[in-house]
């Protein structure tokens, strides 16, 4: 007999960005909030401080805070035809493992998504015409604008502390921030950090060749901070220990460091650790949720009665979680009807490594998210007319490639990786080492989608998720086109050799690692036949179950998907206890 | 598996990665202890080495492996002089031996490494890694009549070679070039990780390249673009 908890407004599933903003937002509107993380608390300053953070083998390559596949893992194929088989070992799923999510071990890159990119549909009939999108025919717009979503960018970006330059305020254009950006209503909360050499050598060449090098926006803040709410963080120290580390000196923004400190404190919020929700329960009706299930620690099965159920947990169990409940039709790629697991997209990677002769970089000095981009050919910042793809990638270097296990591997084509020689040579490229990295954008195509597994299941019995992915015709293009880009970038830097990498050169595996960010699979929009979601993120199909995070991205930019998540949560957030709570039905 | 044995190793698996600080609980507000986690320090490796995996023939192997992989030179220690194969004692001692962050969980169908890209093997790398080396000093007897351990450097290398090449495959396709890379990751990690974990002694590998080890604080240097900043390393422990 399941343990019956008191009913809440509100249970939120999974505590990371998204989980933690949402809760933030409804227990200040005085909502009674219950959330359920899978994970253990965790918190910077006791789990991560400085004694313990700069540990290359146990945080960046063993990736100690990350879930593992041992506990949660998926099955993969790369289209319909074949039959899937496990991700047995940590590579390109890079959940987190507690409390705080993927929050708390980013590296911390805080983009907002271009104008373009939530019409992309839109956008490319009225510059190109319909000829452009053939074969593209599950491309389709967000059913929201980028100026829809900017006072909540900024809500995130001011809760987050993010370090950065504007580039658009108000339409005006700003020195040294990105021209193409969308409008901002304001400057950043807080200021740049400053460039490492590899840095200046990269907006020197790129400013150079024409382009218009900006720094990036990023959550390690630029000087002390206090947030709107009241939480204190420190400037970045470039230590350089960031991306899968935690940060010992309230710098890099997470949950932890920035919303969480504040919502314990509140009365309403409750917070349920190691809880494995893997049910939403339906009302008699069929057309609302009455609340989760979950197994706690223990391996009692609980159940958390609801008014409403936000679902929080990362791209893949808001798809799952969806699918084992029963709440909506699931997606058939055959007769391309069903919404729930469809659209799934990811990010198209290429670039270069470079190598430089007799260059001091320091590469030890740095941080998850320091760098210089130019979005020349990031969305459509450029003239597609007279190429075979849309879309394109945010081409970027960045400071973090220090750390001396992982740099052993990085080295010129061609020299020696062990033996007599491989010491000299290590040592003469460390301080010569750099990446151009083509972010780029990934469009949905009617073979990649989200399902259950027939065959492999989890620890509790309950089926794992199924992913088919490969690389589409466009994005294969796409990604040879900026491969290309990175060449000429690299070689006007003055390296000595350019070796490229283009992810999407061949049919992609979950053990090659381009990327973590994985969107889709629940997409919003505004017709129910394509969409899992409305444009409040609140399903078609149960009005009471919100399903919140990247999982809603109907196509994905060539940028970091975190910034969006966060300003899609506190919108969702903000119209439940506006609207929602006072008139419970279709916020549209 | 049922459920409670389930969510028992699942405990066990936060304790191994070290995690396990608060059970589930209902928290509502912060955690009221403050001091630093003890599961989250580390645990250092003494040198010397426990001996606990790589033992007799099995040690002598992997030994003169790591040190063809890195020679002793002009340049400083081989692998073994600097601790590398008590690191990996040490490592395959615990969790990461024990494989237990991998599903592991049949079938292994015989398609999934050629979708997957890689050979797949269901071994612990504890397993994985002695089976390993057995091949390596059976391919030496096979060819030599003699152990790894006891052919001179060219014909270490020469196997070596075939392995790291994807000429010489151990148990399907693809299975050769994968052991040698993990064989080349793993002394790899011992020689540049912290030397709180018994390789990396006397900070050599950090000294090779100029890596400063465990500082965190780079605000004063940050401007001095391009200069030699001479720092010494520093490690999470003080000797090592």
């Amino acid at each position: 007999m399941a343990i019956q908890r008191k009913k809440a407004d509100v249970v939120i599933v999974g505590l990371g960005w998204a989980g933690s903003l949402m809760a933030e937002e409804l227990t200040r509107a005085g909502l009674e909030v219950v959330a359920i993380d899978r994970g253990p608390w965790l918190d910077t300053a006791t789990d991560t401080p400085p004694a313990v953070d700069p540990d290359e083998l146990r945080w960046s390559i063993r990736r100690e805070l990350l879930l593992q596949p041992g506990e949660y893992t998926l099955t993969f194929r790369n289209n319909s035809g074949q039959t899937a088989v496990p991700t047995r070992e940590l590579k390109a799923f890079q959940m987190g493992k507690s409390v705080g999510g993927a929050g708390f071990h980013w590296a911390g890159m805080a983009w907002r998504f271009s104008e373009w990119d939530f019409r992309v549909r839109s956008a490319t009939l009225e510059r190109y015409g319909a000829a452009k999108l053939k074969g593209l025919d599950q491309v389709q717009d967000w059913g929201i604008t980028y100026a829809d979503l900017e006072p909540f960018y900024d809500r995130f970006e001011r809760i987050a502390g993010i370090s950065g330059v504007a580039g658009n305020i108000n339409g005006e254009i700003r020195p040294g921030g990105n021209p193409f950006e969308g409008p901002r209503s304001r400057e950043f909360p807080t200021p740049p950090l400053k460039d490492s050499r590899l840095m200046q050598m990269y907006r020197d060449s790129t400013a150079q060749m024409g382009m218009h090098p900006f720094y990036i926006p990023v959550a390690h803040v630029g000087s002390a901070y206090v947030n709107p709410l009241g939480v204190s963080m420190a400037p970045c120290t470039y230590c350089g220990y960031c991306m899968f580390h935690g940060c010992g000196n309230y710098s890099k923004s997470s949950p932890q460091a920035c919303v969480i400190p504040a919502l314990m404190r509140r009365k309403n919020f409750t917070l349920i650790t190691q809880g494995y929700v893997t049910k939403i329960h339906k009302a008699e009706d069929g057309k609302t949720a009455t609340g989760v299930s979950y197994f706690d620690e223990q391996g009692r099965e609980v159940v958390q009665p609801a008014d409403i159920v936000a679902l929080c947990s990362f791209t893949y169990d808001n798809a799952r979680l969806m699918m084992l409940s029963d709440i909506g039709k699931q997606y058939d790629p055959v007769t391309q009807t069903g919404t729930i697991g469809r659209a799934y997209n990811y990010q198209t990677c290429a670039g270069a490594h470079v190598w430089f002769e007799d260059e001091t970089l320091n590469p030890f000095i740095g941080a998850g998210g320091l760098g210089i981009q130019v979005d020349d050919y990031n969305g459509d910042n450029f003239d597609h007319s007279n190429l075979d793809f849309i879309g394109g990638a945010g081409l970027l270097t960045v400071s973090r490639e220090g750390m001396p296990i992982g740099r052993s591997g990085l080295l010129p084509p061609g020299s020696p990786r062990w033996g007599k020689g491989f010491k000299q040579t290590y040592k003469d490229n460390y301080q010569n080492y750099g990446i151009i990295f083509g972010q780029g954008t990934s469009m949905p195509d009617r073979d990649a989608y989200l399902s259950l597994d027939p065959n492999y299941k989890d620890r509790w019995g309950t089926p794992l998720l199924r992913m088919t992915f490969d690389w589409n015709q466009n994005d294969r293009n796409m990604a040879r086109f900026i491969e290309q880009r990175a060449v000429d970038i690299g070689k006007k830097m003055g390296a000595k050799h350019v070796h490229t990498f283009n992810s999407a050169a061949k049919s992609w595996s979950p053990y090659d690692e381009n990327s973590n960010h994985t969107q889709g699979g629940m997409v919003m929009g505004e017709d129910p036949r394509t969409s899992a979601v409305n444009t409040y993120l609140q399903s078609w199909d149960a009005h009471n179950v919100f399903v919140v995070g990247a999982s809603a991205f109907p196509t994905n930019a060539g940028y970091n998907p975190t910034s969006t998540v966060g300003a899609l949560a506190i919108r969702t957030a903000r119209a439940i206890h506006e609207k929602y709570q006072h008139n419970p039905g279709s916020l549209v | 598996m049922k459920r409670r044995d389930a969510l028992r190793s699942m405990g066990a698996l936060f304790a191994a990665a070290g995690l396990a600080k608060v059970g589930a609980v209902e928290l509502k507000s912060v955690p009221p202890q403050t001091g630093l986690n003890r599961e989250m320090l580390p645990s250092p490796v003494m040198s010397g080495g426990q001996g606990n995996v790589f033992k007799g023939q099995a040690r002598a192997t992997l030994t003169a492996v790591f040190d063809r992989l890195i020679p002793h030179d002009e340049l400083g220690a081989s692998a073994s002089e600097a601790g590398c194969v008590d690191y990996l004692d040490a490592q395959m001692n615990g969790p990461y031996g024990e494989s237990k962050d991998l599903y592991l969980d049949r079938p292994l169908r015989a398609d999934e490494s050629a979708l997957m890209g890689l050979t797949i093997s269901l071994r612990t790398r504890r397993d994985y890694t002695l089976a390993g080396l057995l091949f390596i000093d059976n391919h030496a007897q096979k060819l030599h009549g003699r152990a790894f351990a006891e052919l001179d450097g060219e014909q270490m290398d020469a196997i070596l070679r075939q392995l790291d090449e994807g000429r010489l495959d151990w148990e399907g396709a693809g299975s050769g070039s994968r052991l040698f890379e993990f064989l080349l990751l793993s002394v790899r990690e011992g020689y540049f990780a912290d030397p709180l974990y018994g390789g990396n002694r006397g900070m050599v590998g950090w000294k090779l390249v100029g890596f400063p080890g465990a500082r965190y604080d780079y605000r004063q240097y940050i401007d001095r673009r391009g200069q030699d900043l001479g720092l010494e390393p520093i490690s999470l422990i003080p000797v090592s």
